[in-house]
């Protein structure tokens, strides 16, 4: 299994090399300069020069793109142009919130969507499966900032069920959840509604295939052959799903994070956006790229102990 | 489920946003940037059917505004996008494979990245304004596209009829067009339904975060963001701006689910055993 | 009137007789004789003018055979006759949407009148299934012994002998495999072990050599014959090809359009096939050619659309022996020395 891990994690790092090789490229090529965005308008040239010097910006792009990716190995990000510390430092401060808060939706993903979706399989064309088909496209059709917000208006502030600001007291742990709870399950709902879709499709494949029928001839029951038989296979393409989903799960963090106030990543980069502090944006969309990475490996790690033929043909 | 009644709500949800938005200008009673601070943030009235904001201005005056604003924005963007993808596309699969190999490579990667945050990045470095909005989500549409195009070309390039077009001497621009074009545009329809509710997203979460539409347009976005601040005094607002993107948003997505049934239909993947 | 043979291990004194179709004359008639002459044996698969229908597509048209102990029936038949169907409804798995008439009683239960979960009860148990396609048929992500344990209830000493017994090496090492490390062969024995670890009264085995190379099928189609006497029951085997039937059939029944035209046994169908389709059949096997011909021999006409309904002999539009009845009155059905054949221009 080996070799399959370090092929896998070989196409990952490729793969993340090149994103932000393209972010690079977009970064140069659109109109307007960080320097000066930085500086605002009243700075001198001799303020910029010395600034775009810094910020490593007068070198050729591939020269810059270079440097840039090796200061990332040592784990360097940049530094904030308006208090002079390291990027990383703010960002690796920021992250466990928002990390907290895209797992904890993807845990409501599979704890809800999983299920939904081997029941409409199973019980195919009845009115549960109807329902939920319409239920689904309308959660993955709603932009997250909306269900945010109504999310917000509706538990928080009218029903006051849920707590509208904030990620809790820091020590004290059920606080936090319960604070997380309801941000986490916004940034879930579009993913419920996908993983439902996805699981149905992938179990009603299955439930068709030859092997199926096998165990049905030996008298196997309904509900057996839908978890031990098909479940291990049909799960296999939303874990695959999950793992390359990093990108969107935090670009929803960051409205999440804003509508419910809470501390993370989302918090960071707006204030950056509004002060102009390019440098830590671009450390946030950076952090990114570990994170893609180790999603991508535990996917595949999971996939292959689920399926053995991956284990075994690399 | 029963692709008939999908297709029928889609349809109607997104001519519906269409027709709103292509007659915006008549059907507006009042100029959507007008202020009139004397009669800011009443309630719905046979005056102002959905109210008006927090400056006086007419609520569905600006949501119809608004209309114009999201298809303009989602015609301009998609449009790029597919065009992108389509040459990108047709690179890979028709191109040497080192060239196929590397553009798969690149939009594997941009749809790896996470597009708020990209958007953000963009914002700060050319500012705010639609115009970034369309630039971002150009930019992480056209690989869906690219994607899409080279998996039919590669399917397509096996097909009997294809390869007795290229025996005949037609071309492989010409195959391309005759050929391949009419048949990638099926999937490429689904995949557009489906990303109509991504483009609004953006525009509202951009919007939402202040580096959007620009005051005083009145994007769907820009009355939500706006209405968000008045919330306790005047729901309304918000209520009338999210309306119309959820009735295009899940309009579009409904309409992507039925086209996609009727294509799997056609390719019989239906049929009975 | 009726022809006598020894059962090989049918209890009772007695006779397979052949299947009638079931008018009132011959029911009667069948009575009579079994009265007359004292017979109590109750045969183990009683097929009476049974049909199964998809939609508007008649894909098995009125048939009845009978299956005793011990016999090892053969259906022969292209693709199109209906035989994966009588194979499915043998094997209690017609799906839902099939609709059925008539009867197909096993052991005296009319499976069709059956709920879903007294047919379930039946497979695995009494009734096992042996399928086409071993790359397909075994669950690909699930090992070996936990398929077998699932499938049959057995333990794992159980399914360990099963599995030496069908000849497989080193069972231990097996049944901790997955099937995609097996070949084909060897898939295919698993899948017949699995069938034989469930003891069942009724084997059913649906094409299982078609999809195996001519080396490999000689070798399941040996294991076939061996397990005849491990199961207590009968065993039907589906096919296309009438030398895989013959080495292992007592009886033949020749399927066509959803109906059979002929039943007999291999020897006699091979000597002397009296249905002009089951001729037609033989004189198409590459295999009884002479060595050079100028053209391979077909059967002119295709097979009648299955959703129209049928009048006088289905075989007629491509029979050579057509006669002016054939295309009115439904053929009757006449005995033959080892079953009977359903031809107007077989007079006895």
């Amino acid at each position: 299994m080996l070799p399959l891990v370090l092929r896998r994690a070989a196409h990952g790092v490729l793969v993340m090399l090149t994103a932000l090789g393209v972010l690079f490229c977009l970064i140069a090529v659109v109109p307007g300069d960080p320097a000066s965005v930085v500086l605002g308008p009243h700075a001198t040239l001799l303020q910029k020069a010395a600034l775009r010097h810094d910020m490593h910006l007068d070198q050729p792009i591939p020269l810059q793109f270079a440097g840039f990716v090796w200061r990332l190995l040592h784990g360097d990000l940049g530094t904030d142009v308006l208090t002079r510390t390291p990027v990383a430092q703010l960002v690796f401060q920021a992250l466990p919130h928002t990390a907290a808060l895209a797992a904890s939706a993807i845990a409501w993903a599979l704890l809800i969507g999983l299920p939904l979706g081997c029941w409409c399989a199973v019980r195919r064309d009845g009115w549960v499966d109807r329902a939920l088909a319409l239920a689904s496209a309308a959660c993955i059709a709603l932009p997250t900032s909306l269900v945010a917000i109504y999310a917000l208006l509706l538990f928080a502030v009218r029903l006051h069920w849920f707590p509208a600001i904030g990620a809790g007291r820091p020590d004290d742990l059920p606080d936090q959840l319960w604070h997380l709870a309801l941000p986490s399950f916004t940034l879930g709902v579009g993913w419920i509604g996908y993983l439902c879709r996805l699981m149905r499709t992938a179990m009603l494949e299955n439930l068709g295939a030859d092997h199926v029928r096998t165990a049905r001839a030996f008298g196997v029951g309904e509900a057996r052959i839908a978890l031990r038989f098909v479940l291990p296979i049909a799960v296999v393409p939303v874990i695959a799903v999950l793992g390359v989903g990093i990108g969107s799960l935090l670009s929803g963090a960051v409205l999440v994070e804003m509508v419910f106030d809470r501390p993370g990543l989302g918090l960071l980069t707006y204030d950056a956006v509004l002060a102009r502090n390019f440098p830590v944006i671009l450390g946030a969309v950076l952090v990114t790229a570990p994170l893609y990475l180790f999603s991508n490996l535990a996917a595949d790690l999971l996939i292959a102990c689920l399926d053995p033929r991956v284990r075994n043909h690399v | 489920m029963s692709s008939r009644p999908l297709l029928w709500t889609g349809a109607i949800c997104v001519g519906v946003i269409v027709v709103s938005a292509l007659l915006s200008g008549p059907l507006a009673p009042y100029d959507p940037i007008a202020i009139a601070p004397h009669i800011r943030l009443l309630g719905p009235s046979l005056a102002h059917l959905l109210g008006t904001d927090q400056l006086g201005r007419d609520v569905l005056s600006r949501v119809l505004a608004g209309s114009e604003i999201a298809l303009n924005l989602v015609i301009g963007s998609v449009a790029v996008a597919l065009a992108a993808g389509i040459i990108l596309g047709l690179a890979a699969g028709y191109g040497p494979r080192v060239l196929g190999g590397a553009i798969m490579l690149v939009c594997d990667s941009i749809m790896t990245l996470p597009m708020m945050l990209c958007a953000l990045a963009l914002a700060t470095v050319i500012g705010p304004g639609l115009f970034t909005v369309g630039l971002v989500v150009t930019a992480f549409l056209a690989p869906a596209y690219a994607r899409i195009v080279r998996g039919q070309s590669q399917v397509l390039v096996g097909r009997d009829y294809v390869i007795a077009a290229r025996a005949m001497g037609a071309a492989t621009l010409r195959v391309m067009l005759r050929h391949l074009l009419p048949n990638m545009a099926g999937p490429l329809l689904v995949q557009v339904a489906m990303d109509v509710p991504t483009v609004i997203g953006i525009e509202v979460g951009m919007t939402f975060l202040g580096q959007g539409a620009e005051p005083p347009q009145p994007s769907w976005g820009a009355i939500v963001s706006d209405g968000f601040s008045y919330i306790r005094v005047a729901p309304h607002i918000v209520l009338a701006g999210s309306l119309p993107i959820v009735i295009a948003t899940v309009g579009c997505t409904f309409l992507a689910e039925a086209l996609r049934d009727a294509m799997d239909a056609r390719q019989g993947k239906d049929g009975l055993v | 009137m009726f022809e006598r043979q020894k059962a090989k291990t049918c209890d009772c004194a007695d006779v397979h007789a052949p299947a009638l179709r079931p008018g009132p004359e011959n029911k009667s008639l069948l009575l009579l004789f079994f009265r007359k002459e004292g017979l109590s044996c109750v045969m183990l698969i009683e097929i009476e003018d049974f049909s199964v229908r998809y939609g508007r597509v008649k894909a098995v048209a009125q048939i009845s055979l009978q299956i005793a102990r011990g016999d090892v029936l053969g259906i022969l038949g292209e693709s199109g006759s209906g035989k994966s169907t009588l194979a499915l409804a043998l094997m209690a798995l017609l799906p839902r949407h099939a609709r059925v008439s008539g009867r197909l009683a096993f052991e005296g239960l009319d499976l069709a009148r059956l709920d879903p979960a007294g047919r379930r009860a039946l497979r695995g148990r009494k009734i096992a299934a042996v399928f086409q396609d071993p790359f397909a048929s075994l669950n690909p992500v699930m090992r070996i012994g936990t398929q077998l344990a699932a499938f049959a209830g057995a333990t794992r000493e159980a399914a360990i002998d099963m599995l030496q017994r069908v000849g497989i090496g080193e069972p231990e090492r097996r049944m901790r495999q997955y099937p995609f490390e097996l070949s084909g062969g060897l898939r295919q024995r698993v899948a017949i072990a699995a069938a034989l670890l469930c003891a069942p009264t009724v084997l059913v085995a649906d094409e299982p050599t078609t999809a195996l190379d001519a080396a490999t099928e000689r070798q399941i189609l040996a294991l076939l014959r061996e397990s005849r006497a491990l199961v207590d029951g009968a065993m039907v085997i589906v096919s296309h090809d009438l030398s895989v039937l013959a080495a292992l059939c007592t009886r033949i029944a020749v399927l066509y359009a959803g109906e059979v035209v002929e039943l007999g046994t291999a020897t006699d169908l091979l000597r002397a096939p009296r249905h002009p389709y089951t001729r037609a059949l033989l004189a198409c096997d590459l295999r009884r050619l002479p060595k050079s011909a100028a053209r391979f021999p077909t059967i002119a006409g295709q097979l009648p659309d299955p959703a129209l309904p049928r009048r006088g002999c289905v075989f007629a539009p491509r029979c050579p022996v057509r006669l002016p009845c054939c295309a009115e009155q439904a053929p009757p059905v006449i005995a033959a020395p080892s079953g009977f054949v359903r031809c107007h221009a077989m007079g006895a």
